[in-house]
């Protein structure tokens, strides 16, 4: 039995993680646990949640994408500046559909012209933030309406709508990955591509839709982070791409491709988003917390791949 | 005849495109082959040229290096708050020491988890981030000045004849590694390296000390840009290197050395800085704002690529191999 136990341990470092985490912050803050705090960290790792729900699409199938950020401020700023002229229901449609044009240009390019999608998704986030930059003319706007902000922060049963459509993507992402056709091509791709395609398996087809799933996933992003604090900003967003993908792979979701869960993902916000509130409850100085952060990216992902070696080597 | 013109645009695109640039803005603002300018030009491109050259080495073994953003911060604050007390020869040796020390710690962990390229990937963003919360911490987050009768002003704004100082440390920089990659037993090793790390070791090279000797080179590069960049305003803050190592990454591939590793060359590299330095300062000086620049940019980023893709074949964003 404890040798089970021990397997367990071994194959959820992450959940171990978080698990551990969790109980040494119950017994440190009397605010913790508590359920505004808790509610708090959902809706923390939410935005970014969402984002890396297609990030782990795109990291399954063998690819990333660092012009989410980009896309997120350009999506979060075209949805408040359309308020005056359209209904909120047109604007989100309109807003999912730019997140979607950058999309298939990233997939044209990668999946179509194989271009190095390291290279072309920086330089693509390069013009989707010039863009941004161009019409705000570099400074935030405002949102001019109310209800606007009902979409992220509005409540069912104190539970905030940013929650709640993160929890629904989850179980939607979780579902494609593992019940359908789509989801296990994804891995096959992301596997190894020729066999995939030997297999007979469209590859063209999978590349070109994780990099439209990436991009819509950051429209929405944008959606609900402008909804969220009532206002668009071309700034918005630097930071995102490095984070989510740390997040995803702290999971467990490995950048070599052809494995993990959306899932996983979860554990891994949770993990950064734990910490974030672990370090404002105890009063750690911002600066000592990004470090931290860094240092635990470089302990997490270091043993999931040194583990992973190990059990290359063996088999 | 088609496709030996085809052969050439794919081989010369790039130096054409440049050339082209060039001649379009010069006869819009004449002032921009005027001698000032492209010696103006050769200053502000030296920086990101040493940090690049670094960037080089470490694409063409294999691997990759994002924290050179955090050691260029925090090299910069520590050089420039020792001009107070210190003379400036110690500062600079000071500085580059963190950038060999950096180095061995990134190396230490790549090597010691067995980490493939893409792992390397996030292991130094999470290495950039230490560094760049250890340049916070010790500038307390505020910019320094350093001392204005300080020697140290003298690498960033000294000249030899009509040569900047920063330039020629960068050309120096660049013909001593163009060297060490095409002349020496070791650059040959670490081309071999990025080919085909397995077939290396086979064949008897030290792949892990190449390997280190990779990063260190790197991150001594990032620590000879900071103290330049530094010298140049005599200045520092605890976040002036953000950026450098994403546009690092894509002067070199510019240049045409490909992310999978094992091919490419420094002077390619340099190509790649020239055209990313001329280009910004071609945008600047036909009056385009800021905003639409990053459209441009990333536009012809786009397209250089794009035609990258057309020569190599592409391929997937990182080679699947393990030490």
């Amino acid at each position: 039995m404890p040798s089970k136990a021990f397997n367990l341990i071994k194959s959820q470092k992450a959940l171990v993680v978080l698990a551990l985490l969790f109980v040494a912050m119950c017994f440190a803050s009397p605010y913790f646990l508590t359920a505004s705090n808790l509610i708090n960290i959902l809706v923390q790792c939410s935005i970014n949640g969402i984002m890396a729900f297609g990030m782990t699409f795109a990291i399954i199938g063998g690819e990333f994408d660092l012009s989410i950020g980009s896309t997120m401020a350009l999506c979060g700023l075209v949805s408040v500046m359309l308020q005056p002229y359209l209904s909120i229901p047109m604007v989100l449609l309109l807003v999912v559909a730019v997140g979607g044009v950058v999309g298939l240009l990233n997939g044209f390019l990668i999946a179509h012209q194989k271009a190095n999608a390291f290279i072309i998704t920086i330089a693509s986030g390069m013009l989707v933030k010039g863009i941004a930059l161009t019409i705000s003319d570099g400074s935030p706007v405002i949102g001019s309406n109310a209800a606007y902000s009902t979409i992220a922060n509005g409540t069912i049963l104190g539970i905030p709508h940013a929650v709640t459509l993160f929890f629904l993507l989850l179980i939607v992402a979780q579902w494609v990955l593992t019940r359908t056709a789509f989801g296990r091509n994804l891995y096959a791709v992301g596997g190894d591509a020729t066999v995939a395609a030997y297999a007979g398996i469209k590859v063209r087809f999978y590349k070109w839709s994780i990099f439209v799933i990436t991009a819509v996933t950051a429209a929405l992003g944008g959606i609900l982070l402008s909804s969220k604090l009532n206002t668009g900003s071309p700034i918005h967003g630097d930071s995102v791409p490095l984070t989510v993908i740390s997040s995803v792979v702290i999971g467990g979701t490995a950048l070599s491709g052809g494995e993990g869960s959306a899932l996983r993902t979860v554990v891994g916000l949770l993990i950064f988003s734990v910490l974030d509130s672990a370090l404002n409850l105890l009063n750690i100085y911002p600066y000592y917390q990004l470090g931290l952060k860094g240092l635990l990216v470089i302990v997490i992902v270091g043993f999931d791949c040194y583990a992973r070696n190990r059990k290359k080597a063996v088999a | 005849m088609n496709g030996k013109i085809g052969a050439i645009l794919r081989s010369y695109g790039l130096l054409l495109a440049m050339a082209a640039l060039a001649l379009v803005v010069a006869v819009i603002q004449p002032r921009f082959l005027s001698g000032d300018n492209i010696l103006n030009i050769m200053r502000q491109l030296s920086v990101l040229g040493i940090v690049s050259l670094g960037m080089t080495i470490i694409i063409i073994g294999g691997y990759m290096d994002l924290s050179i953003s955090g050691t260029i911060s925090l090299v910069a604050v520590v050089v420039i708050s020792m001009q107070q007390y210190t003379s400036a020869a110690l500062s600079v040796v000071t500085g580059l020491v963190i950038g060999v020390v950096v180095g061995i710690v990134n190396a230490a962990v790549v090597l010691l988890v067995k980490a493939g390229n893409g792992e390397s990937l996030i292991l130094t963003f999470g290495m950039q981030t230490v560094l760049q919360a250890t340049a916070l911490l010790y500038a307390k987050g505020y910019s320094i000045k350093a001392p204005e009768g300080s020697s140290f002003r003298l690498i960033g704004q000294g000249t030899v004849g009509f040569l900047a100082s920063p330039v020629l440390i960068f050309l120096a920089l660049a013909l001593i590694l163009q060297l060490m990659m095409s002349k020496t037993r070791s650059g040959r090793s670490i081309y071999l390296t990025g080919g085909n790390k397995e077939a290396a070791r086979l064949c008897g090279i030290p792949v892990s000390w190449y390997i280190g000797g990779m990063y260190v080179i790197t991150g001594l590069m990032a620590a000879a840009g900071a103290i330049v960049l530094s010298s140049r305003t005599m200045s520092a803050t605890p976040t002036m290197g953000t950026g450098y190592e994403m546009d690092a990454i894509m002067a070199v591939v510019i240049g045409g050395t490909s992310l999978k590793g094992g091919q490419g060359s420094v002077t390619k590299t340099i190509l790649g800085v020239v055209l990313v330095g001329v280009m910004s300062n071609a945008l600047n000086i036909i009056g385009v704002t800021p905003y639409m620049q990053s459209i441009v940019k990333g536009m012809i980023m786009i397209a250089a690529v794009w035609l990258d893709s057309k020569k190599t074949g592409g391929g997937a964003a990182f080679a699947k191999q393990s030490v």
